[in-house]
């Protein structure tokens, strides 16, 4: 399983545009907890992983800030070695909610499409 | 020659009449250069079909009427055959709303044209036995093998896609006169489907009448679902408001 960059992107800026600039539309927020829950809580994920689908759209520094002021500070996932993290029990429960919330996003567009194709 | 056969003929004309202009007005709602241009022509051709096979049953009987036995058979075969037909451009509409894709609502459509076109081989092979007529209708009895072909062939698969659009009705982000429009078209769908079966198996008698009375509501309730009313659009508060934006001094009023 991988993770798709340019998708989760047209997630977080479905909710960015309700306001939502923090959580479900941060694309580097997405992108790490979605890097972290491929892992699971029994495997490290190395930092150099995380950077694979983000260095398109953020700087190593922008990714490291995240990891430790909200991902790490939130307790979602442990540093547990130079550059390695694991995502923790909560973590898992917060990357349940982004994929969720992809979930939304593609049937709420799927809706959206459907209604726009009635004459 | 029984006189309520002219009432009868008089109702599908009506039924013919609605068609047509529904068809018509859903022809040329849309520019050629509007994506929903193509939903909106396939089904002003359902309707157009369905005008048709109305318009030929009523002058079949019309025919019976002036004892024309030979033209009112030949308008019974035009009218069961453009019957036949109608699923075809039905299933275009229904499957382009659901799923957008042009390759699949085509495939879907050919496959409808296909068992349309089957059954009227079988129609011209078999052909038609006239039964016993009563006061309301010349009865003509189908081939079974005609009749469970129409069933199982059209009218179930046509169900099944109509009722393909019912969770639209439930939908909260949708305008609300899309829900009204498919809403209606749902009915009225069901109707027009739901009484020609029952006539396609042979009820006959007052029964019949009645059946074509529904699906002369059928066909207005599909007028109403895309050109509404004013009545329509006050009850059910179809039109949008625009509200302007409050650029004063943000406080409580007081």
């Amino acid at each position: 399983m991988t993770v798709d960059v340019k998708w989760e992107g047209e997630v977080a800026e479905f909710y960015r545009s309700f306001g939502m600039n923090q959580g479900l539309g941060d694309i580097q927020y997405r992108l790490i907890l979605k890097v972290l829950s491929l892992n699971g809580v029994s495997k490290a994920t190395n930092f150099s992983e995380i950077r694979k689908y983000t260095d398109g759209i953020a700087d190593r520094g922008s990714i490291a800030s995240k990891m430790k002021t909200v991902i790490q500070f939130e307790g979602l996932a442990k540093k547990i070695g130079r550059g390695e993290y694991i995502i923790t029990e909560k973590g898992l429960l917060a990357a349940d909610f982004i994929d969720k919330s992809s979930k939304h996003y593609k049937s709420v567009k799927k809706t959206l499409e459907r209604v726009e194709r009635v004459p | 020659m029984q006189p309520g056969w002219m009432l009868h003929s008089f109702i599908c004309v009506g039924v013919a009449t609605v068609s047509f202009l529904l068809s018509f007005k859903m022809i040329g709602k849309l520019k050629r250069s509007d994506k929903r241009y193509l939903t909106s022509v396939t089904f002003g051709f359902f309707w157009a079909l369905f005008g048709v096979s109305y318009l030929f049953f009523g002058l079949s009987i019309a025919s019976e009427y002036t004892s024309d036995s030979g033209l009112a058979l030949a308008f019974f075969y035009a009218s069961f055959a453009s019957l036949l037909m109608m699923s075809a451009p039905l299933s275009y509409f229904i499957m382009h709303i659901l799923l957008g894709d042009k390759r699949v609502s085509i495939a879907t459509s050919l496959g409808f044209a296909i068992i349309g076109l089957t059954c009227i081989i079988l129609l011209f092979t078999v052909g038609v036995d006239m039964a016993s007529p009563d006061f309301w209708i010349p009865k003509y009895d189908l081939d079974p093998l005609l009749q469970y072909l129409f069933v199982f062939g059209l009218y179930v698969p046509s169900l099944s896609m109509i009722l393909g659009l019912l969770p639209f009705v439930a939908l909260r982000i949708a305008p609300k006169f899309t829900k009204y429009k498919i809403t209606l078209s749902l009915i009225a769908l069901s109707l027009v489907y739901d009484f020609v079966l029952l006539g396609v198996l042979g009820i006959s008698g007052l029964s019949r009448v009645i059946s074509s009375l529904f699906i002369l509501l059928g066909a207005l309730l599909g007028y109403a679902a895309f050109f509404p009313p004013k009545i329509a659009i006050k009850v059910f508060k179809l039109e949008e408001k625009e509200f302007e934006e409050y650029v004063g001094y943000e406080g409580d009023g007081e």
